[in-house]
């Protein structure tokens, strides 16, 4: 037996009796079961660690015995892309999925109180990744070995051959990986009948989300500067599924501070936790089993029935316990009053579920269509752009006007004083956007943007001047720090207005043009002017490169030398694809994608994208939002608190 | 003299509604396998769809004409997105539908109205979890 295998198995077998084990202990109120089940988890964790590294160094020392290896690696490949080639296909992502959860559920035990709430969170954990290594251990084995042993190995896809995609799929099975243990934790606080799972979900809530934001971003980079359309969002339907979960928990995060304010909305925030999970597990489904057709999906048909099997058991399990414990499940009062925080938080749930839904119901419209009329129809952005622009509209108001709405209730008086000043930045931003001759999309976009950011940044200034003297606090970090969830909550917000004014920008302010360039002879496309200087022939063991030489001026200025290119692998039936070259402003990127060509001309595909990099500077900002919010109490404590739970 | 304005303003809006294969393939999929729009495919398949599309636009076909000949070349599989029409028509209906449950939904939330505070999520956790949870 194969020791990689061997690793898997005895991870499953320790994993499925941690489950049980765990399960049973808090049923049973046994501790000696508990305390079994603990260390089964432990152990389990690290055989699946054990079987990663394992694939790790078959990958390494080019062992294309191993069939996965051979599949995805060979020996041209620079070893920092044998290495990410771990999780190119679908056996590997999954046993990624598997060690990721398995650092979860370490994490968990360490950090969690030991208590009946942790151990049947952990009872779902562990069913989770006796699921996944089910799956590692029958039809998706990545151990599993030829018989023979191949010259070279079939080489790694070149598109995956870039840094944008060794952080993808790490960071969004970090995502996905969390989304279970925040399911976990819903259900066990649904069983035990107890509110308490919100309080500790909310830092692997947002743990979580951070997580997933950064996989969304990470993947939207990757397909703006290696795929070469121009784009970073195609709505195709493995992007749709990394969106879902980020927006079903975008959606908790809001509504549980309203069950720790109300006790109200309990059903809601199972159902948000459960929505989240069944998200992830079918995102990792839709990549993997190429029931959609996607240009990202890998296409592995034997996966079909023990995914949809266990979406079907999640979905049964949850119902049963939503039916058991509906006496605990019945919910207070949401709102004192319309005019309050909570009301915004039912509107935020409201745009950002029903958004879920749509992308959810195009996203598996074509299995609807296959159903009902015997053809698969394709789903494309029209739909999308079309259904989804409304509601983004109304979330970027809402997000201006959340933040002036205090909690419990407020005067519409105070209300339209706070909207006075960024009312007058929307009518600004609007008449001059217009009197630039902007299209009306755009205009109307950054017309929002100013007015959402004019409420964030009077809210900031308020919010803190008023809490310094509420606290008697001279110090405005310790006001920050000490309402860090709020202003992590307001700095997350602030990235997602960015993201919306770049989308806008890209999407409304986007020119482009097909262009011959002659050697030597100069082409204006905007502010620019083009020069092709030559093309650049290179041959390696692993590929074949011609580069174009493409000189960028403005005016007399020599910007900067572009240098697009066509690489063709020899590797996996000679793969060709084309790289792009971009030269970033901080408002717009020139865009250039190299379309053949010879020494005396190229075709040349020119973009200007404006606003684009305000997307990648609005990711780090909801990143860096989130992590501030994340800050934990034992950390800030000692400067915050003169004594601890009393105020500085 | 209105008979040539009006020919005039015609030939202007001709000149500029002019159909271009880039109007075309923002609406059509590539039929490689992609799964990609053919606006953002390079593909040798894409190149000689859009041949195809360029040769249609020649012979002075409408964009209806062409997407419906591409349809029966194709199939429906063929078009981004599929027909207002029939079955389909619950693709489009669904989202509206899902906004006006969802809006019915928070009406009754909101009309429904009690005082219960249990704590300001901001101090929560600023609180220890112990004392939260007795």
């Amino acid at each position: 037996m194969n020791i990689g295998y061997f690793s898997v198995f005895a991870g499953l077998v320790t994993a499925a009796f941690s489950f049980l084990a765990f399960y049973l202990g808090v049923k049973n109120k046994n501790s000696e079961l508990l305390r079994n089940a603990e260390r089964s988890a432990y152990l389990s964790a690290l055989f699946t660690f054990l079987a990663s590294f394992i694939l790790i160094y078959y990958f390494l020392t080019d062992n294309f015995k191993v069939e996965y290896v051979a599949s995805y690696s060979s020996r041209a490949l620079p070893a920092f892309y044998k290495f990410t080639a771990f999780w190119a296909g679908s056996d590997g992502s999954l046993l990624l999925w598997a060690a990721i959860l398995a650092g979860y559920s370490v994490a968990f035990l360490r950090l969690e109180r030991k208590d009946a709430l942790t151990a049947l969170s952990m009872a779902g954990i562990m069913g989770v990744q006796t699921f996944f290594l089910l799956l590692l251990s029958t039809v998706a084995n990545p151990f599993e070995e030829l018989d023979f042993f191949p010259q070279d190995g079939l080489g790694l896809n070149p598109l995956l051959q870039t840094p944008e995609m060794v952080a993808h799929p790490p960071t969004l099975f970090m995502g996905y990986a969390g989304a279970a243990v925040v399911f976990s934790l819903a259900i066990a606080g649904v069983y035990l009948a107890e509110d308490r799972w919100v309080i500790r979900g909310r830092k692997w809530i947002v743990f979580t989300w951070i997580w997933l934001t950064q996989g969304i971003f990470w993947g939207a980079i990757w397909a703006y500067k290696v795929l070469g359309w121009g784009g970073y969002w195609a709505w195709d339907p493995v992007e749709n599924s990394s969106l879902l979960p980020w927006l079903t928990l975008s959606a908790l995060m809001h509504s549980i501070m309203i069950q720790e304010a109300r006790r109200a909305m309990k059903l809601w925030n199972i159902l948000l936790a459960f929505a989240t999970f069944e998200f992830v597990i079918l995102g990792t489904f839709i990549t993997r089993s190429g029931v959609i057709s996607s240009v990202h999906a890998f296409g592995q048909s034997g996966l079909t029935a023990p995914f949809v099997s266990f979406m079907l058991a999640v979905l049964v399990l949850t119902l049963w316990l939503i039916y058991e414990k509906r006496g605990y499940i019945k919910s207070e009062d949401v709102v004192e009053s319309p005019v309050s925080k909570e009301a915004t938080f039912l509107f935020n749930n409201l745009i950002l579920v029903a958004s879920a839904m749509t992308v959810f119901w195009g996203t598996i419209f074509p299995l609807v269509s296959e159903g009902l009329t015997g053809y698969k129809v394709t789903i494309g952005p029209p739909f999308y752009n079309q259904v989804i622009t409304p509601l983004a509209i109304a979330l970027m108001i809402l997000l201006g006007l959340c933040i002036a709405f205090p909690w419990r209730k407020s005067a519409g008086k105070d209300l339209a004083k706070k909207l006075k000043v960024p009312f007058l930045a929307f009518l600004i931003a609007l008449s001059a956007s217009l009197a630039l001759k902007l299209k009306i999309e755009m205009a109307l976009a950054l017309a929002i943007f100013f007015f959402s950011l004019t409420t964030h940044i009077q809210q900031y200034i308020q919010d803190t001047i008023a809490f310094s003297s509420e606290y008697k606090s001279k110090s405005y970090l310790k006001v920050i720090l000490r309402r860090r969830r709020r202003y992590g909550g307001y700095t997350v917000h602030l990235g997602l207005l960015l993201v919306f004014v770049g989308v806008a920008g890209s999407v409304y302010d986007q020119t482009f043009e097909n262009v011959k360039l002659e050697l030597n002879q100069p082409k204006n496309f905007g502010e620019y002017t083009l020069v092709y200087r030559g093309l650049k022939f290179e041959d390696t063991p692993l590929k074949t490169v011609w580069t174009a030489q493409v000189e960028v001026w403005k005016g007399d200025t020599l910007l900067t030398v572009l240098t697009p290119g066509i690489e063709e692998y020899k590797t996996r039936g000679r793969e060709e694809i084309r790289r792009v070259d971009i030269y970033s402003e901080p408002l717009k990127d020139l865009y250039l994608i190299f379309n053949g060509g010879g020494k005396d001309y190229i075709f040349l595909e020119v973009k200007i994208n404006p606003l684009v990099n305000l997307i990648w500077l609005g990711c780090w900002i909801m990143t860096f939002g989130g992590i501030f919010a994340l800050i934990p109490r034992s950390l800030v404590s000692k400067y915050v608190f003169s004594e601890r739970g009393v105020a500085a | 003299m209105k008979i040539r304005s009006l020919i005039f303003i015609f030939f202007l809006i001709s000149i500029s509604s002019a159909l271009t294969v880039d109007d075309v393939e923002k609406d059509v999929m590539c039929v490689c396998g992609c799964g990609k729009v053919l606006e953002n495919c390079e593909c040798a398949t894409a190149e000689r769809m859009r041949k195809e599309i360029g040769e249609m636009i020649a012979k002075g076909m409408s964009k209806e004409e062409i997407i419906s000949e591409l349809q029966a070349t194709y199939g429906k599989e063929v078009l981004v997105n599929p027909p207002k029409e029939g079955v389909f028509l619950g693709l489009w209906y669904y989202p509206v539908a899902i906004t006006i449950a969802g809006v019915s939904i928070v009406y009754v939330l909101l009309k429904r109205r009690g005082g219960k505070w249990y704590g300001d999520p901001d101090e929560t956790i600023n609180v220890d979890e112990e004392y939260l949870e007795r």
